[in-house]
């Protein structure tokens, strides 16, 4: 009885590989999403002073912005100019057709949104630094104008 | 029917467009400018070496200054008859002389308005005549004066 037993085992054991061929396999897919973060490192606002005549007429840096972006596809920046009472902001006191800001070179108004930066490849930027230019023309009288630089990130 | 449906699950999520949006502020500061420069060099002077020359106007010369206010603003006139600029001291006769810029008759008393405006100048070189009348008989002297003037914004 034992020797039966243990010829029935070893028959199952190498009898077993006959059973499971064909192989077979298991399907695996997989889904690469868009993937964008975009964070705007700016803590503080840009400012500036006006406070001699040679600063009007004139481009002045009033600094940079600052972000950070990631995108596994083609990517663009728009910017648009925001003159409303977000932020504790003053509402409707930026002279948008008379003075004239730009970042990274590209004029910025409230009108419409402008592409400020852009790529068809993925990109992977730490503290992109773009250079913000204002423009006030002669005369402008004593005051305290504020506005927003609404930056928006999207795939393309 | 099901593949299908997973397809254009998969064609929509990577097809629709990622956004994401942020902001930075900014805040400009525009003072009150006055940039004020008067341009004359040398002193205003004049000679009275006869006659006719007492008891009229004499044109001494011009006030020449750059002047650059971002609202209304007046330049005031004074005349100072001290010791500045190594003049001799009170030796301009303010009662029986008159001196005018810009048509307005400037003393040692008070300052006066010479020139003003209710908006914004940005002015280069502005050129304002300056009038003496002495009247007869005045004995021989060189008295000298000077006269300060004030751009401020109103």
């Amino acid at each position: 009885m034992r020797k039966l037993l243990f010829s029935l085992l070893v028959f199952l054991l190498s009898a077993a590989p006959a059973v499971a061929s064909p192989s077979e396999g298991t399907a695996l897919g997989i889904i690469l999403g868009p993937v964008q973060l975009f964070i705007v490192n700016n803590v503080g606002p840009l400012s500036f002073t006006f406070d001699q005549y040679s600063d009007f007429g004139v481009v002045q840096d009033i600094g940079d912005v600052n972000y950070d972006l990631i995108s596994n596809v083609g990517w663009v920046v728009r910017a648009q100019i925001s003159d409303g009472s977000a932020g504790g902001q003053t509402a409707d006191d930026w002279d948008d057709t008379n003075w004239s800001l730009s970042v990274n070179g590209a004029v910025v108004d409230e009108s419409v949104v402008t592409a400020i930066d852009g790529d068809p490849n993925p990109v992977n930027r730490d503290d992109a630094l773009w250079q913000v230019l204002l423009t006030v023309p002669w005369p402008q009288s004593a005051s305290n104008p504020d506005c927003q630089i609404v930056l928006t990130a999207e795939t393309i | 029917m099901k593949k299908l449906f997973i397809c254009v699950a998969a064609f929509l999520l990577l097809a629709a467009p990622v956004m994401a949006q942020e902001e930075v502020d900014v805040e400009i500061t525009i003072q009150t400018i006055v940039e004020f420069t008067a341009n004359n060099l040398a002193a205003l002077t004049f000679t009275y070496d006869q006659y006719s020359d007492f008891g009229v106007a004499q044109d001494i010369g011009d006030v020449d200054y750059d002047l650059s206010v971002n609202q209304a603003w007046q330049v005031v006139g004074i005349i100072l008859d001290g010791t500045q600029n190594g003049q001799t001291a009170a030796d301009w006769d303010g009662v029986g002389w008159t001196l005018s810029v810009n048509a307005v008759t400037l003393d040692e008393v008070a300052a006066d308005v010479i020139d003003s405006g209710v908006a914004a100048v940005d002015r280069f070189g502005s050129v304002w005549e300056v009038l003496l009348t002495i009247p007869w008989p005045e004995s021989n002297s060189t008295p000298d004066c000077t006269i300060e003037m004030t751009a401020s914004a109103v």
